[in-house]
């Protein structure tokens, strides 16, 4: 460890302060520093490194061109929002618009799910009210010849009973079905009043990609759940007649 | 646009930082334009640093300011603007080397090299300076380039690539030992080098 006669620095001091220098942008001991790396070899090299950076950090620095954003800024934000100041509306409420994109994705996905289990239900009272009817029938027509009146009018009367249990869970279900039909309207109304682009709800303008957004993306999902729901209604008014 | 006029130049030279932000929040078009104008030097320079093509940093500063508009709001007026810009601003450039370099023609790189014929001795030394920056480590260059191209200081530096302030201390003097080495060997070790010191 070399010590400058004339500072009594040592090359750790000279490690340290070059350091501090060079982060905190003050050259107050540059002096000392030069010194100490004039009668020390070891740190010399380094301060030659220090004076290279300093002589050409300051050329590169200012190389950077001049450059006009201002223009294209402004413009961009204008074509994107409409006017400066709804964008400023909408940054400030764009806080609200992922809890709210979140509540519309919640909403389709509840919509959703009842349908799936409105199709289950109705899937199931057909079922049971198909296999009441199948059980039912080689009663109907399996009717023993040697079967006593009394016997033949209560197997009428059970077939009688399955008979209305079935319509009765064919009326239960096609209601169910209708139902969850109304509640998904309802709730893809609300979608649309809720998600920006489907209507308007606030005075901000809804950008060129809001519009038509994802309503329009969900629109044919709409059609093909509606498709669906109408071929459900329909099998379970002609099923159990056939049956 | 009012380019120009008073109160634009007053925003841009008297309003304090904190201020010009709540004016561009109002929808102040003066006031957002002084803000590019204030920004678009430090925002661009890092673009064009870290992108080595000056028409993606122009299009990637751009878009930073954009983003920026539509976040002002988010900015915590009790920290200073410039590392929160800036991180924004190395994020944007991050993806972008990141989606440039997924497409098939590389843009070129090019130098701006505007007054090459008069090209002097500081010029050649600026371009190796430059060379010696390409061939270092990511983080060291941008470490670099925060620190002498932006001026913030290690901590700032350190907010703005999400690293400890003792990481960026390290990766500072790495980035210059090895600039200086590079320079060193690419001769530029001149006498009027080394009178400066």
């Amino acid at each position: 460890m070399n010590k400058s006669p004339s500072h009594d620095m040592t090359c750790i001091d000279f490690q340290n302060q070059l350091q501090a220098m060079i982060e905190s942008r003050v050259m107050d001991d540059r002096e000392a520093l030069a010194s100490h790396a004039e009668s020390c070899k070891s740190c010399r090299e380094t301060w030659e490194q220090h004076a290279i950076l300093e002589a050409v950090i300051p050329a590169w620095k200012a190389q950077v061109p001049q450059v006009d954003l201002a223009d294209k800024v402004m413009l961009s934000l204008l074509s994107r929002t409409g006017t400066v100041q709804q964008h400023a509306a909408t940054s400030s409420n764009n806080t609200a618009r992922p809890t709210q994109r979140r509540g519309s994705f919640g909403i389709v996905m509840t919509a959703a799910a009842c349908l799936f289990l409105a199709a289950q239900l109705a899937l199931r009272s057909r079922d049971n009210s198909a296999e009441r009817i199948t059980t039912s029938q080689p009663n109907e027509v399996q009717q023993s010849p040697n079967q006593s009146g009394d016997e033949s009018l209560v197997a009428n009367d059970e077939n009688q009973s399955s008979s209305n249990g079935a319509n009765n869970y064919k009326t239960t279900s096609v209601q169910l079905v209708n139902l969850s039909y109304n509640a998904v309207e309802s709730v893809t109304e609300i979608a649309k009043s809720v998600v920006p682009g489907g209507q308007q709800t606030s005075t901000e303008q809804p950008s060129a990609s809001n519009i038509g957004g994802w309503i329009d993306q969900i629109e044919p999902f709409g059609e093909r759940l509606d498709r669906a729901m109408d071929r459900l209604i329909n099998t379970l008014d002609t099923k159990p007649s056939n049956s | 646009m009012g380019r120009g006029s008073p109160r634009l130049e007053s925003f841009v030279h008297n309003v304090d930082d904190v201020q010009l932000v709540k004016q561009c929040l109002t929808g102040d078009q003066l006031a957002c334009r002084a803000f590019v104008e204030r920004f678009q030097g430090a925002v661009f320079g890092l673009c064009l640093r870290m992108l080595r093509h000056r028409q993606d940093a122009e299009d990637v500063a751009q878009e930073v300011f954009v983003r920026v508009f539509r976040n002002l709001h988010r900015w915590d007026s009790n920290r200073p603007i410039n590392p929160w810009l800036l991180t924004i601003t190395a994020n944007r450039c991050r993806t972008y080397i990141e989606q440039r370099s997924r497409k098939p023609t590389q843009s070129e790189i090019v130098e701006d090299t505007e007054a090459k014929a008069d090209r002097s001795m500081s010029q050649d030394f600026v371009e190796e300076l430059q060379l010696a920056l390409d061939a270092l480590r990511e983080e060291y260059r941008n470490c670099f380039v925060l620190f002498y191209q932006n001026e913030l200081s290690c901590a700032e530096v350190s907010e703005v690539l999400g690293c400890p302030e003792g990481t960026v201390k390290t990766w500072l003097h790495r980035a210059r030992r090895e600039v200086a080495d590079f320079l060193k060997n690419r001769g530029v070790t001149t006498d009027e080098q080394v009178a400066v010191s």
